[in-house]
């Protein structure tokens, strides 16, 4: 119940964001606009729900950014030769090194930030190897459809609801429950015949997943590929899931806050950009704007434990 | 048939032994008391049982079979559950996820919340729990948590119940609940082990009880042999004559500082307490019913109210900087977070506490590396801590010589008030009777000495007054003749001064 009240508030800004938008942009509500938007956001959303998975057994992934870059590279290089046997490729090329993440974690006993920032380096090397410069090809009627629409249906807003509906479902089973089990008492979880390892590989697994999905998204959305592109994402899906009330502690929050902090975060960006500013001035808004916002919703927490 | 067989296990941390040799065994149908001091080894056992350690040697046998590659996750299919005192719950997930914690039932793969809260509902019943099953397990009360963990237990529907010190936490009707939920376990055949300090509840509720001192068994009995000055006697009966230093004759003495309604948030009521110099005070009573919360107080690790007076003239102890500043130190209980920096070595350790002396002004605070040598040297010889040199990591060290350069790193500064929690856990005899001699001369130096402990042999035989908590609050003071173990024991249990009780079995 806690949690539902700081997504009321989170939630709340999210519509002054929104009207604010529309007041600037009154093309908003078309589907053409939504169309774009959610391709915009689809792969900081993605990103952010991976970021989420690894966050909530009380780990953090400083490699998401070089795996998205690796994800991307492996769609557009196109090496089985058709769209979805490559999309299917760099999936599972993005879940393995995701694992490997989890596995290092798990049973080297290595502490998350360490590991994963060894494992942007490793991946963002391995990436320039797959795709050393800018380039590779994404079919040009997908390029159209995701971006402009296909017989009017939004299919990146279509991506992330499905993205959102599976986690949902995973969230309700066994390993879902137990992930929050992991990062909540990671000891308890153990004494109680939880298999902590199991359950850390498969979370940095499924983090792997939603960044894999992120890189071919942002690589459709763009129409090609590029190796360094992701190195925002890691700290930006981190902002996201702090602003969501995710705990870097472990164990709580939820994927809707995560949802919203996306949104919220490529809308005031946007917003930013409509204001025509300069982009330095930009990024110290973003700054003080997260600040704020995290710092706002702990001290309230801090009231009412008082 | 035996349903547990614990045979010839001994179990060693450290170089320090815990267990030797150590037997008994669990029937169906049976409740059996495990009856011991702290640090006897109660604790260990049960690790070993439920799979969290393994055994260094010896065997245990669950249902005839030898236990082999032992885990908590076979020992829970197998059909072992356990409520330790330390909550194992997630906090942050709801009663009913916790009930099933580990072993969620699924339908198609997927765990349904009003499922889990229908069949988490009738378990919170048998425990006698009104609560919401929906209400995160973190909301409640210790004492509903605890019983959350037995509804834990019982969900595994288990053929061997594990209580430690499970009722720790609970008010009368709670443990009559817990009681009850071993009654009817015991009468379905199944079997529970239960350990926990009070020892009324024991001789009620068992049918055997094993008593350990030093990781050894001494005598295991039934109900109906015993009483309560029987297991007592077992429990702390040892020669104390050569281990503790002679007690001066005390003559009274003007107190260095001087406590009043000292309260921390979350104790009812406030601790009054002097220490003069050439004393040593001890605080005793259950585990956690305060006792370390008044010395972070007094160290000021922990925000306090009520009036301390230094020598006559109020004063503020808000922080440890404060603290030290008026000659008071603090040898915690957990010496590997705050009373070391154990990757550091033994040298920064003993120097870190005279920096200021080490390092003046004058001398752009700089360290005299020279005179550090001096210090250090001179603490390591006066302590006699064994260390390969001085620039070995303080984690290399023993248990026993770590706790000497704890204590040791406040000796240059002399203290007015030295303030020690558990002085001796963990440690070896031998290392123990070095430093209840080194305590005394300490005092004997001039030095205020207040010492938390769990050991009753040890308040008896060092201290010089006993002041007994409860649940926050003194609730007796023993000294000179009336301080035995058995008074002091009593105090504890029955949480008020134990004059003219005998037994409250």
């Amino acid at each position: 119940m806690r949690g539902d009240l700081d997504l009321v508030w989170l939630g709340a800004l999210l519509l002054v964001a929104l009207a604010v938008y529309w007041r600037l942009d009154p093309t908003l509500p078309r589907p053409a606009t939504i169309t774009i938007l959610s391709a915009q956001f689809l792969p900081l959303i993605l990103a952010a729900a991976g970021q989420t998975v690894v966050m909530l057994t009380g780990g953090i992934d400083l490699s998401l950014g070089a795996v998205l870059s690796l994800g991307m590279a492996v769609f557009v290089t196109n090496p089985a030769g058709n769209v979805v046997a490559s999309m299917a490729l760099a999936l599972a090329v993005t879940v393995l090194a995701g694992a490997a993440n989890g596995a290092l974690v798990a049973y080297a006993g290595l502490p998350p930030i360490i590991v994963t920032l060894a494992a942007s380096f490793l991946w963002a090397g391995v990436t320039l190897i797959v795709l050393p410069q800018p380039g590779g090809q994404v079919p040009a009627e997908l390029v159209r459809a995701y971006n402009m629409g296909w017989y009017g249906l939004a299919l990146p807003a279509i991506a992330i609801g499905l993205a959102l509906a599976v986690w949902k479902l995973v969230k309700t089973t066994r390993f879902g429950l137990a992930l929050y089990a992991v990062g909540g008492n990671e000891h308890g979880a153990f004494a109680n015949g939880i298999d902590t390892r199991r359950v850390k590989i498969a979370a940095y697994g499924f983090a792997g997943l939603f960044t894999g999905l992120a890189g071919i998204g942002l690589a459709i959305q763009t129409g090609s590929g590029d190796p360094t592109i992701g190195t925002p994402y890691t700290l930006n899906s981190i902002a996201v899931a702090v602003l969501g009330g995710i705990s870097f502690f472990g164990g709580v929050g939820r994927m809707r806050g995560t949802l919203l902090g996306a949104l919220l975060f490529g809308l005031l960006s946007n917003l930013l950009l409509f204001t025509g500013i300069s982009t330095f001035y930009q990024l110290i808004l973003q700054g003080v704007v997260l600040v704020v916002a995290v710092a706002v919703k702990t001290l309230a927490a801090r009231e009412r434990v008082a | 048939m035996t349903l547990l067989n614990v045979e010839r296990v001994s179990k060693s941390f450290a170089g320090v032994t815990v267990l030797r040799e150590v037997s008994f065994d669990i029937q169906p149908g049976e409740v059996l008391a495990l009856v011991g001091e702290n640090g006897a080894g109660k604790s260990t056992v049960l690790s070993l049982i439920t799979g969290l350690l393994a055994p260094d040697s010896g065997t245990i046998r669950y249902a005839g079979e030898p236990v082999r590659a032992w885990s908590p996750h076979r020992a829970r299919a197998a059909g072992i559950a356990s409520v330790h005192q330390e909550l194992s719950l997630n906090p942050h997930q709801s009663v009913a996820q916790n009930v099933f914690l580990g072993a969620w039932p699924a339908r198609r793969g997927l765990v349904r919340h009003r499922d889990l809260a229908a069949r988490a509902r009738p378990l919170l019943e048998r425990v006698g729990l009104d609560a919401d099953p929906r209400t995160p397990a973190g909301r409640l009360p210790l004492g509903a948590q605890q019983l959350v963990e037995l509804a834990k237990a019982l969900a595994a529907d288990p053929r061997l119940l594990i209580l430690d010190e499970a009722t720790s936490a609970l008010d009368d009707d709670q443990v009559r609940a817990v009681f009850r939920v071993a009654g009817e376990l015991r009468e379905r055949g199944g079997s529970v082990v239960i350990v926990s300090h009070r020892m009324g509840e024991l001789l009620s509720i068992s049918d055997r009880l094993t008593v350990l001192k030093d990781g050894e068994v001494m005598a295991t009995r039934r109900r109906a042999e015993t009483d309560h000055d029987d297991l007592v006697r077992l429990m702390v009966g040892r020669e104390l004559s050569d281990m503790f230093p002679a007690k001066p004759d005390s003559s009274p003495v003007e107190p260095v500082l001087r406590v009043s309604g000292l309260a921390v948030p979350g104790s009812r009521a406030g601790v009054d307490l002097e220490l003069a110099p050439g004393r040593i005070v001890g605080l005793g009573g259950l585990q956690g019913q305060g006792q370390r919360e008044v010395l972070r107080a007094l160290f000021g690790l922990r925000p306090h109210g009520g009036r301390i007076e230094l020598d006559g003239r109020p004063c503020r102890l808000a922080s440890p900087r404060e603290a030290i500043r008026r000659g008071v130190g603090y040898v915690p209980e957990d010496r590997k977070t705050e009373g070391l920096h154990v990757v550091r070595s033994v040298r920064d350790n003993l120097a870190l506490t005279s920096l200021r002396t080490l390092a003046p002004a004058r001398a752009l605070t700089t360290v005299s590396r020279r005179r550090e040598s001096e210090l250090v040297g001179e603490l390591i010889r006066r302590m006699r801590i064994k260390a390969a040199s001085p620039a070995q990591e303080a984690r290399r060290l023993s248990g026993g010589n770590q706790q000497k350069v704890a204590l040791a790193k406040w000796l240059p500064n002399r203290p007015r008030v030295l303030l020690l929690a558990e002085p001796t856990r963990g440690i070896d005899v031998g290392t123990k009777r070095e430093i209840y001699h080194l305590l005394r001369e300490l005092a004997a130096e001039g030095m205020a000495v207040l010492v938390t402990s769990g050991d009753t042999m040890e308040l008896v035989g060092l201290c010089d007054e006993v002041l007994v908590m409860y649940e926050g609050a003194v609730v007796d003071r023993l000294a000179g003749a009336e301080l035995t173990e058995e008074r002091l024991v009593h105090a504890s249990v029955a949480g008020r001064a134990a004059a003219g009780e005998v037994s409250r079995a």
